[in-house]
Parts: C-alpha cells; sequence; structure tokens
C-alpha cells in the first residue's frame, strides 16, 4: 500500500467519517484493487539466492541473482568471483530490467513483407525452423554450403558448437562478431609474439601506468575486473600507489581520474609511443636482458625510431610538448614495474593495429612483457576439447573455398565481410546467421552497411532483443537472455589467471525461446549428413558438463572461494600438489554450480615458450619495423603531411566509450541510458563535445543545437562546451546502437547513427581520420 | 530486550582514490530502493531521482583543467538542516544517527528540498511507473513512493531492520558487515566503507581519522556522516 | 525525536477504512474456538511462521493433512477440508491482514523476541467459531506506538517505517 495522505487530501476532504475497519491492517481486496500498479511480491515470499555469471558484456563477472516468488527482484556481485569480488557496473546491475524488457524478442519471427522491409510476423519454432533448415539443406544440395557464413559474437563452447556446425556444414566463413569490449586475440600478441589470445595488464602490480587513447578503465575488456585492479594498485597493497598518466584527447573518466592528463591529438597515439622509445633508447633506459635474450629484429627498429622519432618532430605531430615527451619517458623508462596500456577495443573508434603494435612496442622496450606488473598472457583454463566434428566430402569440397576472413580476427572480421559483400568477394553469401552479434549496428549502422547486408538473399538471427539485423533478418530465432542459459563463460583475471565462469539459468525461460547453440544442434540435425551426427548431446548443459571434466581430471586451481583461500591454493601449486579436493566430479560439478566457477591463481613467468610461439622463439620486433620502413622513403614528410588539416573539415572527430554503453546484447536500460554522461551532464541526448576556444570561433554556444557533418553525412546534436576536450577536436561517444522504435532506446539509437551518418562502414578507421565541421543547426 | 546498549553511529567514508566513477553505485541504489525508471522528459528538466549520485565538477582551463566526480549519498548530517523545516514531522534523525524519510507523512511541501545545503532530496514529479514487465523487478523490502513525496538516501534502512532483527532472533549483537547498504556492497573498487563512526576497531571510524578526509560544506556546522578521502 | 500522531493523522488512518468496505470471504468456515479453544492447538501449528518469520503464514494443505484424511465428524465444512486433502488441492485461505508496504514489521521480532501474546494484536480469534469478515482489532499506527511507549521499545519512525 503506498497511497495514504495524498490520496487523503486528495479524496477525502469533506467525506464522511469512517466506520471501524481495520486501517494498518488494510484487507486484500484493496490489494487486489491497485493491481495495475507495479507492486513487488507479498511480504514474507520465500526468497533464494543463485550464483551465476553475468552476461550483459563479456566483462564476466559473477553474480547473484535474488529471488522472491519466482521474481528476479535484484542482482548483487558474486563475492567469490575473482574477477569482480562482489563488486558491479550498471549495467550487470540493472540485468534485471533486461530479462523484464518489454523490447524482447517473444518466439520466433519470419519476414512478412518484402526483402528488406524489415517486417516481422510471429511464427511457431516448427515453422521458423524448417525455413531455415530448407534453405540450409538445399544449399548444401546444390554444392553451396559454403555460401553460408556465422557471424559469432560468442566465446567459449558456445563458440566452438557454431565452428562445429561450419565445420560439418561444409563453410569456411566463422566471422568473430564480437562486442566491443570482447578483445578477442591481440594483434600485437598476434604479430610479435606469435599467440592467439587477448594480453592482459597487470595493473594491480604496476607502479606506472601509462595508458594511450580512450578509456582504459570504461572501456576495459572487463570494466569492473579493471576498475577493481585500479583500486588495488591505488589503495589496496603494501607497494604504494600506482602513479597513472593517460594520454587521450578528451578528459575522460579514466583521464580524470589519473594523475597526470596529456591531451594529444586524435590517432598519434603510436606515434607518440615511438617519440617515447626514442627518448628510452637515446637515454640508454631500455631493458638489455629482454631486448638481448628474448627478443629478435630490433636493430632494425632502433635505427628508425632513432632516425624519424625525435622529440621535436613527435611533438609536433603530436600536439604533446617536448618536455613532457622527455619526462613521461624518463619516467616510465626508471619505474619499474611500469606497463603501457593500449586501447584494444573493437569496432568504430577503435585503435589501429599499427598503434596498438607500436605501443606493445614500447613495452617490450622496458622490458614490460610476460612480467609481472607488465604485459601478461593469460593461459586457456585446461577445459577437454569437443571430439573432432565429422565431415564429409561435401563439407571437405565447402572448406576448401577461400574464407571471407581468417577466424576470429577481432574487429577486422566485419569489415571484410562488408567488403566482401560490396563485391570484393570470390563468391556471393546466400545465407547469413548472426548469433550474439548484431553486425549492422557493429559496422556503424547505416544505409551502406544495410545495402551490403541486403545482398544476402537469407539473413537469420538468434538475437534476443529485435536488434537492427534482426530487424533486416528473414527469420529470428531468439535465444534466452543470459539470465536464462546455461553457459560456459572463460575469462581471466588482470593479473592473468584464467578463470572459468558458469552460467545458469536463475529462472526457466519467460518467453518462447530456445537456446541458440541448441538451436544450431537442432538445425544440424535437419540438414543431416555428418552435420547432424555431430551433435550427440541432449542439451547445451550437457556440452558444458563434458568440457569442465578437464578441469576436474586436471586438479589444477580450486573452486572460487574467499579472496583468503587464494595463497592456500597457491601454496599448494608451487609445491605441486593437486587439489584433490575436488572429489567425485558430480561434486565438482555441483561446486561449480553454488560457487560460480573455476580458476588457477598461479601465473607460471617462467613459461617463455607458451607466451613466445613465434617461429624464433623470440620476441618479433620486425613488424613494427616493417610497418615504419614501408613509410620510410617518405619519412617525415609523410608524417607531417598526415598532420595537415583539411580546410572544409576542420575538426578532428574523437569517438570514445561510455562504460554504461557496453554490451550490445541486450536492450537499453532505463537507469544505465540515465547515468550514460554523467561527467558532462548528459544523458538521454546526443552531443557533441566542442573546446571553448572551437566553440567561441564557430559562435556556438553551450546547448545549441549543432550539426555535425563529415565528408560521408550529417548528424544533428547537442552543443557541449568542455574544457576538456583538446581544441581541435570534435568529441563524441559511442553507444553500441541498436534499433530504432524500442521503448527505452532512443539516445542509444542517437549515438549509434551519428557514427553511420559521420563514419559509414569504417570500423576500425573511424578514430584516425574523420574529419567534421560543426555548424549552428 | 531492545537496545539498551549504546547505538551505533552509522557512517560512510568514499575513497576517491579508489572511486572510477563507474556508477555501479548509483545503479546498484536505484535497483535496490525501487527508484522508477527515468525517462528522457525527466532527465531533461533534471528530475532523475537519484539517491546516490556523481556530482561532476570541472574546473580550470585546457589543457591544466581538473575533473572531480564525487559519489554523493545523503550525508546523513549529525546536524540536519532538513529535519528542522518539515512541518509535518516526516524526517526524524533516529539514535543510530540515519536520517530517514517517512513517505507516508510526507505531505511533498519540499522545504526540506531547499534547506538541504547538498541539494540531496527528491521530489516525486511522477506517479511511479515500470514500462510493462519491469516493475517485476521491484525490491519487495522497500516500499514504491508515491507521486508527490520527497524522498532520499536511507542507507539502505530496510538492510539495518532485516540485520538487526536477524541479529535479535539469534539472541546476538549486530555483527561488523553484517548490515552494509547496496553502494557500498556493489562497488567494484571498494571505495565505499561504511560502518559504525563509534566503533574504534572498525574500518570507517580508521579511515574517518586519515589525513586525507574532508566532508561537504563542513562549515555550515551540518556535520555530515559522509567522509571523503582525497586522492593522492 | 519520536513521531507526532496528530488529530489530522489519525482521521487520515479512519479514512482509510473508507476504501476498504469489501468483507473478506474464506474457502472454508474454519472453527477457530473448536480448534485453539477446546483442542488447545497452537497458533503456530497451522500459521507456521507466526513466531519465527516476517509474516504469520497461511496453513499449507499439508497441515490441514494431518488430521483430516478422512472425516472426523459430520460437518459438512470439514468434509470440504477432506475432500481438498483427498485430491491434493490447496485449500485457497484468503489473507485477512495486510500491512502497508512503507511499515517494516516482523512477527519474529514481536512474537519470538518480545514473547508478545497474539491476541494483543489479533483479539480473541479463539473465540471465533466462523472467520471474521475482517480484522478482529482495529489496529492504527497510535496501537504500535501505544504499546512501544508501554515496553520502552524504540518509537523511532525508522524502527517501523521504510
Amino acid at each position: 500500500m503506498t497511497s495514504s495522505r495524498r490520496d487523503f487530501l486528495k479524496t477525502v476532504s469533506g467525506a464522511a467519517a469512517a466506520a471501524g475497519c481495520a486501517p494498518l491492517l488494510s484487507c486484500r481486496a484493496r490489494a487486489a484493487a491497485r493491481a495495475k500498479r507495479a507492486e513487488p511480491p507479498p511480504k514474507g515470499s520465500p526468497e533464494s539466492w543463485i550464483v551465476s555469471t553475468c552476461g550483459a558484456c563479456p566483462g564476466g563477472c559473477g553474480i547473484r541473482a535474488r529471488l522472491v516468488a519466482g521474481r528476479l527482484v535484484g542482482i548483487a556481485g558474486n563475492p567469490l568471483h575473482p574477477v569482480n569480488r562482489g563488486g558491479l557496473c550498471p549495467l550487470g546491475l540493472a540485468g534485471a530490467h533486461a530479462l523484464y524488457h518489454p523490447d524482447r524478442v517473444r518466439g520466433p519471427l519470419v519476414r512478412s513483407g518484402a526483402g528488406g522491409s524489415g517486417e516481422l510476423r510471429p511464427a511457431t519454432w516448427d515453422e521458423a525452423l524448417a525455413l531455415v533448415t530448407g534453405r540450409l539443406r538445399d544449399l548444401r544440395e546444390r554444392g553451396l554450403s559454403h555460401t553460408v557464413a556465422l557471424v559469432d559474437g560468442t566465446r567459449g563452447l558456445s563458440r566452438q558448437v557454431a565452428a562445429r556446425f561450419l565445420a560439418s556444414y561444409g563453410s569456411p566463413h566463422h566471422l568473430g562478431g564480437r562486442p566491443w569490449n570482447d578483445l578477442g586475440p591481440s594483434a600485437p600478441l598476434r604479430a610479435m609474439q606469435g599467440v592467439e589470445t587477448a594480453a592482459v595488464h597487470d595493473v594491480e602490480n604496476a607502479a606506472f601506468i601509462l595508458a594511450f587513447g580512450s578509456g582504459w578503465l570504461e572501456g576495459a575488456a572487463s570494466p569492473v575486473g579493471a576498475a577493481r585492479a585500479y583500486g588495488i594498485a591505488r589503495r589496496g597493497r603494501r607497494s604504494g600507489r600506482v602513479r597513472v598518466v593517460h594520454v587521450e584527447p578528451r578528459l575522460s573518466t579514466s583521464a580524470a581520474r589519473a594523475d597526470e592528463w596529456i591531451p594529444i591529438v586524435p590517432g598519434t597515439e603510436g606515434t607518440l609511443a615511438l617519440g617515447l622509445m626514442h627518448m628510452v633508447l637515446r637515454e640508454g633506459l631500455e631493458s638489455r636482458e629482454f631486448i638481448e635474450e628474448w627478443s629478435s629484429g630490433f636493430e632494425p627498429l632502433r635505427a628508425i625510431v632513432l632516425r624519424d622519432f625525435d622529440p621535436e618532430t613527435v611533438s609536433e605531430r603530436t600536439g604533446v610538448p617536448v618536455a613532457t615527451i622527455i619526462r613521461v619517458a624518463r619516467h616510465f623508462a626508471s619505474t619499474r614495474p611500469a606497463v603501457a596500456i593500449g586501447d584494444a577495443r573493437n569496432g568504430p573508434g577503435a585503435q589501429s593495429p599499427a598503434t596498438a603494435i607500436a605501443i606493445h612496442a614500447l613495452n617490450a622496450v622496458v622490458g614490460a612483457i610476460h612480467a609481472r606488473g607488465g604485459v601478461l598472457v593469460p593461459p586457456e583454463p585446461p577445459l577437454d576439447p569437443l571430439p573432432a566434428a565429422p565431415a564429409d566430402e561435401v563439407a571437405a569440397r565447402g572448406r576448401s573455398f577461400p574464407a571471407i576472413s581468417a577466424p576470429d580476427r577481432a574487429g577486422g572480421d566485419l569489415s571484410a565481410l562488408q567488403a566482401w559483400l560490396e563485391g570484393g568477394g570470390a563468391h556471393p553469401v546466400y545465407l547469413l546467421m548472426s548469433y550474439g552479434s548484431d553486425p549492422i549496428a557493429a559496422l556503424g549502422g547505416g544505409e551502406r552497411v544495410r545495402a551490403a547486408l541486403r545482398r544476402v538473399p537469407f539473413l537469420v538471427s538468434f538475437a534476443s532483443f529485435l536488434d537492427e539485423t534482426a530487424r533486416h533478418a528473414d527469420v529470428v530465432l531468439p535465444d534466452h537472455v543470459y539470465l536464462e542459459r546455461w553457459q560456459d563463460d572463460p575469462t581471466c583475471t588482470p593479473r592473468g589467471f584464467p578463470v572459468l565462469g558458469l552460467r545458469r539459468p536463475v529462472l526457466a525461460p519467460r518467453h518462447d525461446t530456445r537456446h541458440a547453440a541448441e538451436v544450431l544442434a537442432q538445425l544440424a540435425r535437419g540438414v543431416g549428413g555428418p552435420a547432424g551426427e555431430g551433435f550427440p548431446w541432449r542439451d547445451f548443459v550437457d556440452v558444458v558438463r563434458l568440457s569442465v571434466r578437464g578441469l576436474h581430471r586436471s586438479g589444477r586451481g580450486a573452486l572460487f572461494d574467499v579472496p583468503d583461500a587464494e595463497a592456500w591454493v597457491v601454496t599448494m601449486e608451487t609445491n605441486g600438489w593437486r587439489a584433490s579436493a575436488f572429489g567425485s566430479f558430480d561434486e565438482f560439478w555441483d561446486g561449480l554450480k553454488a560457487r560460480g566457477g573455476w580458476w588457477d591463481p598461479l601465473y607460471d613467468f617462467g613459461e617463455r615458450g607458451r607466451v613466445l610461439r613465434t617461429p624464433s622463439r623470440r620476441f618479433e620486433f620486425a613488424p613494427l619495423a616493417g610497418a615504419l620502413e614501408e613509410h620510410a622513403p617518405r619519412g617525415k614528410a609523410a608524417l607531417m603531411a598526415a598532420a595537415a588539416v583539411p580546410a572544409s573539415y576542420p575538426l578532428r572527430l574523437h569517438l570514445y566509450p561510455l562504460l554504461a554503453a557496453f554490451g550490445d546484447s541486450q536492450g537499453p536500460l532505463p537507469w544505465v541510458q540515465d547515468v550514460l554522461g554523467r561527467e558532462i551532464g548528459e544523458s538521454w541526448s546526443t552531443w557533441v563535445e566542442l573546446a571553448p576556444s572551437d566553440a567561441a570561433a564557430l559562435r556556438i554556444e553551450e546547448g545549441a543545437r549543432v550539426k555535425v557533418e563529415s565528408a560521408w553525412g550529417s548528424v544533428e546534436a547537442r552543443a557541449r562546451i568542455y574544457p576538456g576536450v583538446r581544441p581541435g577536436v570534435a568529441a563524441m561517444s559511442m553507444g553500441p546502437g541498436g534499433a530504432e522504435g524500442g521503448t527505452c532506446r532512443r539516445a542509444l539509437v542517437a549515438q549509434a547513427g551519428a557514427l553511420a551518418a559521420l563514419a559509414p562502414g569504417r570500423a576500425g578507421s573511424a578514430r584516425a581520420d574523420t574529419w567534421v565541421r560543426v555548424r549552428r543547426a | 530486550m531492545f537496545e539498551r546498549k549504546a547505538s551505533p553511529r552509522w557512517g560512510m567514508v568514499i575513497d576517491l582514490d579508489r572511486c572510477t566513477a563507474c556508477q555501479g553505485c548509483v545503479t546498484a541504489c536505484q535497483a535496490e530502493n525501487n527508484v522508477p525508471p527515468p525517462t528522457a522528459e525527466g532527465a531533461a528538466q533534471g528530475r532523475s531521482i537519484r539517491w546516490m549520485d556523481l556530482v561532476p565538477n570541472v574546473e580550470g582551463e585546457y589543457p591544466r583543467v581538473k575533473a572531480r566526480l564525487l559519489p554523493r549519498p545523503c550525508m546523513h548530517c549529525d546536524n540536519p538542516p532538513c529535519i528542522k523545516v518539515c512541518p509535518v514531522g516526516a524526517t526524524t534523525k533516529g539514535e543510530d544517527g540515519i536520517v530517514i524519510q517517512v513517505h507516508a507523512r510526507c505531505i511533498g511541501c519540499r522545504y526540506c528540498t531547499n534547506a538541504c545545503p547538498y541539494t540531496l532530496r527528491y521530489f516525486n514529479w511522477y506517479e511511479p511507473a515500470w514500462p510493462e514487465e519491469l516493475g517485476l523487478a521491484l525490491n519487495p523490502d522497500v516500499s514504491v513512493r508515491p507521486k508527490g513525496v520527497v524522498e532520499k538516501c536511507t542507507f539502505c534502512h530496510h538492510r539495518l531492520q532485516k540485520a538487526r532483527d536477524r541479529a535479535r532472533a539469534e539472541g546476538r549483537e549486530l555483527e561488523a558487515g553484517e548490515y552494509v547498504p547496496a553502494c557500498a556492497e556493489a562497488c567494484p573498487t571498494q571505495a565505499i566503507a561504511f560502518g559504525d563512526l563509534d566503533d574504534p576497531s572498525s574500518e570507517v571510524a580508521a579511515l574517518a581519522r586519515s589525513t586525507r578526509v574532508f566532508r561537504l560544506l563542513e562549515d555550515l556546522g551540518t556535520e555530515p556522516k559522509v567522509f571523503y578521502l582525497r586522492e593522492g | 525525536m519520536s513521531p507526532r500522531p496528530t488529530a489530522e493523522a489519525s482521521a487520515l488512518l479512519a479514512a482509510l477504512c473508507l476504501a476498504c468496505g469489501s468483507e473478506v470471504k474464506q474457502p472454508i468456515a474454519y472453527d477457530h474456538r473448536l480448534h485453539v479453544g477446546k483442542l488447545e492447538l497452537a497458533c503456530d501449528l497451522c500459521h507456521e511462521t507466526s513466531s519465527g518469520g516476517e509474516v504469520a503464514g497461511l496453513p499449507p494443505l499439508s497441515t490441514c493433512a494431518t488430521c483430516h484424511q478422512e472425516a472426523n465428524g459430520p460437518s459438512p465444512e470439514e468434509k470440504k477440508v477432506v475432500e481438498a486433502v483427498q485430491a491434493s488441492r490447496e485449500i485457497p485461505w484468503a489473507r485477512l491482514y495486510e500491512l502497508p508496504r512503507h511499515v517494516y514489521f516482523t512477527h519474529r521480532r514481536h512474537v519470538a523476541v518480545a514473547r508478545i501474546a497474539c491476541e494483543r494484536c489479533h483479539g480473541e480469534m479463539r473465540q471465533q467459531t466462523r472467520p471474521p469478515p475482517a480484522a478482529l482489532r482495529s489496529l492504527g499506527m497510535n496501537d504500535c506506538l501505544e504499546c512501544h511507549r508501554e515496553r520502552g521499545a524504540s518509537r523511532e519512525c525508522a524502527t517501523c517505517h521504510r
């Protein structure tokens, strides 16, 4: 009962005196009369907590879901989970709204209008599955299995199931479509260390952090994990407080939290990294041990860096004062351990691979690779692999066709898909499936991207929300949301410890949705042949159980536990004892469910072979030297030419992430939307930030409606004058975007729209070279 | 049988050196306390309700710009200006120092929102509304406030009621850490410490003695029980 | 600071009953006098969480089934119970008491800790031969405060309000 005084003041004035019914102990009928208003569950309803893993973004935090009377009434962090230790970010905390979101897809949908019209009608599972199975079978029978592609934003076993499907079906096109902060294999690790995994930065143990690009805190692979490590590095350890220097064109939240902010010309972070390397080398502060014993190909790089990247040149190009370059270089090289953090996000606004490689090389030069407080390569959890996928001749033939992209090329996959569809492909794509991914939005949306995707005659989406791709799909086979499904969630901590989180349903599915991995298996069985034989499992839990047997058998690591237990596990393991405490497999499985997962709190700094898998078994500087040599004939002149400002578009567009805008697997949530741009006091609008001097020159007032225009298009926004923006830069935040028309998604759409308009179909390159002009609307 | 021993003095210490301004505390509070989902219209008029808010303050000129992002709950002043102006006694300070709002008594005059020097009291401008099924996620421990009343941070007082009740039924005293507000529980960096300021062995009491400590608008004599620790 | 229940507030509380009006009907005319008065069954035999929980709770079918697998007498009301037991069909007891959302109250605190007799709030239920259509005792905040005053319990707003 929530009304009292006001209802009284409104309605009772002048009403007759009352009869003698109990006022505080009101009767049930009254509650029923008010049933239309949202009411919490009745008092005294039984309460339970279920441990699971958050899936709002790829961060992999542990959660505890609070259930009262069969309703999810709260989400808290799992204090045992080593990634977040009980903490959570706004997205995770608003998870119940994702479950109960009005925009969820409530059952299968089938296109009802013309192709690409986005008109969908409800269908039964039988009908929708028959449509997709029919297409798949037909293509395979006609020897066109290689024209099927799958964009995959998942990881772990879900990804393996998708890969299996394609292997048995006969398609080479397994494309990465990861959410923005799910890093995937890092470009520098692949190029310089020959390792196919994401890099992590041991922030917890670093004494000096040099962060390049936007938002290493809010844009981290696991924002909560990064924040926790930051808190420890600042105030939670005996070795003293970390010093943080942040390089970014805008005073972001990360920059505001740093000890020093270095504003830089957008897209020149790599040049600054090389300028710093120049000073390190010139002053002889490099780690000779690492360079001599661990690396190869350093001398050519040294020559180029010393020749081309003197502080004066670099200062002119990056806008960072010479004195700052010298000071930061000295500080970085003489503080141990120090680590440089690049910005490894995918998609629009991402740092170029060349920049990431330059930053990684800077770490190598000071010996911060595979070292405490440096860049670590997390080992994989010892899971059992699924048995080999059966294949026949059709499958083998299909697999022999050229692939759109090598598997899992982080952000590059989708650009490659777009280029392929726009005419650069060796063969057409007749059927495209998107799983855990929204390729249209991830490519920045916009007409050009949509047109490219429309060239695919049959589009299948497994989306839980009607995202942009789902709207254009021919069939939507809705997945459960993360709170309703079983899944493994392999991740790691910032200290490089492998973690396997277990995601389990906290509630039965609310709508007529199905686990997408199980639907893939069902499609495979429908197609028949080897694809059908490849999925002998009853459901996805069986797959998870099968795979985690490897953890149990290895005897390594431990179930999640209180922080104090970590030291015990480490002592056991370093003495070569195995934790037989797991008991039988069933006990281990029950433990996984009760605690939330498994981890191994040990990082072996001795095992060099695992982290250096190049042919030379050494750290290779050659990829960077090679890239620089390519530009060498033009040398300094080329660097300077790149710095020229085009006359008609005088401002550089800087796109930055907002922590709360992560996770494109769900609809936007109103609480999260409301905290989006709190540092500048904007949340529900599209805004562009301008430096006071630029705004004055353009005669743009605070709050004015403006048009931001690029060579490709324009978007309307609210002008915000922010002294924390470098002059010459127009800064805009990115949202993951999504389809228009939903209940709570206005502003995010506007921001995604901004990207589409200003840098259409230019995923991965938008940051450095999108020039804009801003004028009053 | 009922509490006879000296009542605790609940207080909070927020370490700005740990805080990353992620706003987990803001959302945790809204979810815990059944704050209605904000709308674009409400936000445009500054009517969003955030008992715990991240308050931005940008100072200086480029390139020497400083931005301070301050998580700000109710200060639960020992000398609260808000309760003095309430004409109906709808806001009171308890023995344990928590300044509480009794929504059922509030007549919505908003004297208190004006009296609060921290502007952290919020008026319900709208009928509380949850789009369709979002209302299923309501927390049964907290009442839904109607349109026309003022609300504010209660240090998640309902959690204290439950924790105290459990301890009493088990015939023991409340243990440290048994009662923690939602914001402190959710903080990824453990920047928010909460506990009994009068218990010299508590973490908050120790932190409140830090040399880095400051309080907001201390010169007004409000005696806030929320302490901040500055960076550096 | 203790609350000040003004004349206006009392009028308000009385006025709330206007909205109520309707009677609560129970599916079966349960005889409290027979069960509690004559057979001397304890209240918390049926209202299981009345001493340790938040709400007192309504009896589940399994509780009725301990005695009413078969009819013990000729009562037509008992026959309904037996039918429900034999069909394993829960009896949809209607809840008579519901506190407003903004009040925090647990039976645990008042019954298990403070040992307040049930009658103090619920009246002489043991004398009732038929289910009352409304609460026997009309309780307002004043009643809560009076008892808290008598027993020296906290009278702060925050003790009960949320």
